[in-house]
């Protein structure tokens, strides 16, 4: 199953929990735990996108409230996990 | 009858801290593990006169080794001294749950399972055949609601029998053949070893790639020889990965045993969020989908925000311009004042102000698509697009940035910790037109091209993208050839947007907008009405003033591209400082050149452009030389004068290029 998830978000570039829980049969409660799992075990990694990239002419900037830095939540495939799909 | 002691495990959420408090009233004593500091309950309670001792271990999904939590959850069920582990289960999430179960029969403990929760998932009208399930696990399965102390004193019951009746429970679940050969190999290895745990338990944690098997064997006093032959597995396999496969394997096996055991009603399991995705996201559909959005965007601005309160906007900064000149002249003010007042800041700073309500509504239908959720699926969009022109990872998201100001957007490529990713995305963000441009084009379009407003804008800002792609690509096969990042975007679920996001967004815009025409803008326009008023032996706004002498020398580069007067000229140049200059400059030349006739910006366009021209300046504002803000930041990022110079020189050439492509093709053509 963690596989599957695997393979599937890789294929698609993104991840809907509902659409992988319709594809492998199951509910989306565990598609989320076998994500939190793939997370725990590193296979993939939540790229943290920094809310404050340390320019200090933030404040002083027209766009500093909506620099849209977190547009979406963005999943890093590691090392390990690309030796699952490869 | 025996008393014993009794450790609660359970999923977070799952009711397991209510049935500990249920079971201990006030019986009950906090503290920490020891060494971490996670905190520890332990209580009693007295069953028919007998006396029980609780733990509640720490809320986990699993039982790895990835956490304080778990690794507390895991040692002191194998090591510790509790005589029976209730399980607690939330029935609703049965599924979920019971991957936790599958872990816990595999340390082949006494284990009762408190199906917890059977009142809310009543309610979701799931059904249980708990006789069945029961048989599946090989374990004692009972229906709880912990909270109004339903079934307790029956989970009580069954784990003391399973204290006083001392059952050994074998773990049903079996790995694939390839798993169980390499369990059997571990379990032959460690057969005569006294181990402190299971033997198939501690087996099954080997070939799994546990972290801290490996410690916790040495440190219980494994021979040498066992630990040898077990690092000489771990060598020979260092490729293999049976990890995923033992867990994928309690997966299925939890699966099969909620299969018929637990009924779910019939539901529609694809989302609208889903169904829209679908098209959103689709690899043919998604970009044109995309490319209507913008469209519609882009129309709405004009029909909205140029067309219906454009000229309000217009009409006031004249009314304004009017009476200031009107109040001057009543007060004898010298000609030269009035001159700048009127001339530099109504009509040259106030030809930018001009277009605040254009600039607002398409913030308000921007921010209206982010909080919706649609801008991640162009992000995903973009993203598939870019990869096709060899840049990957996050670059789209500095690029989306950019259409607002190129600035932050190249401050935000310091998100990128791909270096190649990195470059190719700074030097391409510039061809993304930013909004200090839509003034620019709203100037020309309204001159021109007002029944095609959102057209003639959604192919500007298509041909920018195009053009940054392209340039993209090249990079990537030239300057910056490597590999790139892998990224996955989680999209969130599409939402009914809030009125507070939407107007902060379009207020933050309109602000920053606002901010700059008041800063930056105003001392372009205040410098270059210097050097168009003087010298006093010329007349103002002339060819023969400074800016005119100026203008005039530029001129011939301009004009293969068919606009040849030293205006269009010189409006281009004080574009560098910032782009909305271009329209203030515009404004103050043509307005101090008409004064006398009171001729607006508009008409002042039509005389000094054709359709053809007009198109073939836009695209020269659209490809060159960004401003200098953006020039410094390419400097700073970069730490270098190198990259900035190029950007400026190459974005130039490429612009004038292209100006004079559209203008001489179209010449050729018989337009304009």
């Amino acid at each position: 199953m963690l596989k599957d998830i695997l393979k599937t978000i890789v294929r698609d570039g993104y991840i809907s929990k509902s659409l992988l829980a319709a594809e492998l049969k199951t509910s989306e409660s565990v598609i989320e735990e076998g994500f939190n799992q793939l997370q725990r075990m590193g296979y993939i990694e939540k790229d943290e996108m920094v809310k404050d990239c340390g320019f200090d002419i933030c404040p002083g900037c027209s766009k500093a409230n909506n620099c849209q830095l977190e547009i979406a939540k963005i999943y890093k495939i590691t090392d390990k996990g690309r030796a699952v799909i490869s | 009858m025996k008393n014993g002691k009794i450790a609660l495990v359970g999923n977070p959420n799952s009711g397991k801290t209510t049935f500990f408090n249920v079971l201990t009233g006030s019986n009950q004593h906090v503290g920490n593990w020891p060494g971490v500091t996670v905190e520890k309950k332990e209580g009693r309670f007295t069953y028919e006169k007998i006396e029980y001792q609780v733990v509640d271990l720490p809320g986990t999904y699993s039982l790895g080794a990835f956490s304080e939590d778990e690794m507390i959850a895991r040692d002191y069920i194998l090591t510790g001294d509790a005589d029976v582990i209730i399980n607690v289960i939330d029935a609703s999430n049965i599924e979920r749950n019971l991957y936790l179960t599958t872990q816990l029969l595999e340390m082949e403990k006494n284990i009762v399972i408190a199906l917890n929760m059977t009142d809310e998932a009543e309610r979701r009208n799931i059904k249980f055949d708990i006789k069945e399930l029961s048989r599946k696990l090989g374990i004692p399965v009972i229906p709880t609601i912990a909270y109004k102390n339903t079934g307790i004193e029956e989970v009580i019951q069954a784990a003391i029998d399973a204290i006083n009746e001392e059952r050994t429970y074998k773990n049903p679940l079996r790995y694939n053949e390839h798993v169980e050969h390499h369990i059997e190999h571990i379990e032959e290895i460690l057969k005569d070893t006294v181990l402190p745990y299971p033997v198939r338990w501690t087996a099954i944690k080997i070939v799994e790639g546990d972290s801290k098997i490996m410690d916790r064997l040495e440190e219980s006093g494994v021979g040498e020889s066992s630990i040898s032959k077990i690092k000489d597995f771990y060598k020979f396999h260092s490729k293999d990965s049976f990890e995923l496969d033992i867990i994928d394997s309690r997966y299925a096996f939890a699966h099969k045993a909620a299969e018929n055991t637990v009924i779910r009603p019939e539901k529609e399991t694809v989302t609208l969020t889903d169904k829209l995705d679908k098209m959103f996201t689709n690899k043919y559909l998604g970009i044109p989908a995309f490319a209507a959005v913008m469209l519609i965007v882009f129309q709405l601005t004009f029909a909205v925000g140029e067309e219906l309160l454009g000229g309000i906007a217009a009409d006031l900064i004249d009314g304004l311009g009017g009476w200031l000149e009107n109040l001057l002249v009543l007060f004898n003010a010298p000609d030269l004042m009035v001159s700048f007042v009127v001339d530099g800041i109504i009509n040259g700073v106030g030809a930018v102000i001009e277009f605040v309500p254009l600039i607002a509504v398409l913030y308000l239908l921007l921010g209206f698509l982010e909080d919706s959720g649609y801008m991640a699926r162009a992000a995903y969009v973009w993203d598939d697009l870019m990869r096709r022109f060899g840049l990957q990872g996050r670059a789209f998201i500095p690029m989306i940035i950019g259409f607002g100001c190129n600035v932050p957007g190249i401050m935000a490529t310091r998100t990128l910790d791909n270096k190649k990713d990195r470059m190719i995305a700074m030097l391409i963000i510039p061809f993304m037109s930013c909004g200090a441009k839509l003034p620019i084009y709203s100037m020309f379009i309204a001159a021109f091209f007002s029944k095609h407003g959102g057209l003639i804008l959604f192919t500007l800002y298509a041909l920018g993208v195009l053009v940054a792609l392209i340039t993209a690509k090249l990079l990537n096969r030239t300057l910056f050839p490597g590999e790139s990042s892998y990224f996955i975007m989680e999209l969130p679920p599409f939402r009914i947007p809030t009125v507070r996001n939407v107007l902060r967004n379009m207020w933050d815009n309109v602000w920053g907008f606002i901010q700059r025409a008041g800063t930056i803008i105003f001392l372009v326009i205040t410098f270059l009405w210097v050097l168009a008023v003087f010298p006093v032996s010329a007349e103002p706004y002339s060819q023969f003033s400074y800016l005119g002498r100026i203008g005039t020398f530029l001129v011939p580069l301009f004009q293969p591209a068919g606009f040849g007067t030293w205006q269009e000229a010189v409006a281009l140049f004080a574009g560098i400082p910032a782009k909305e200059a271009v329209v203030g400059t515009l404004g103050m030349l043509y307005a101090g050149q008409y004064m006398e006739e009171g001729v607006i910006l508009v008409n002042a366009i039509k005389m000094h452009f054709t359709s053809l021209t007009a198109l073939s300046y836009m695209v020269m504002v659209l490809l060159y030389t960004p401003c200098a803000a953006t020039l410094a930041i390419i400097a700073k990022e970069t730490k270098s004068i190198k990259w900035p110079t190029i950007v400026a020189v190459i974005t130039f050439a490429l612009a004038w290029v292209a100006a004079v492509a559209v203008f001489q093709i179209g010449t050729l053509l018989g337009f304009g």
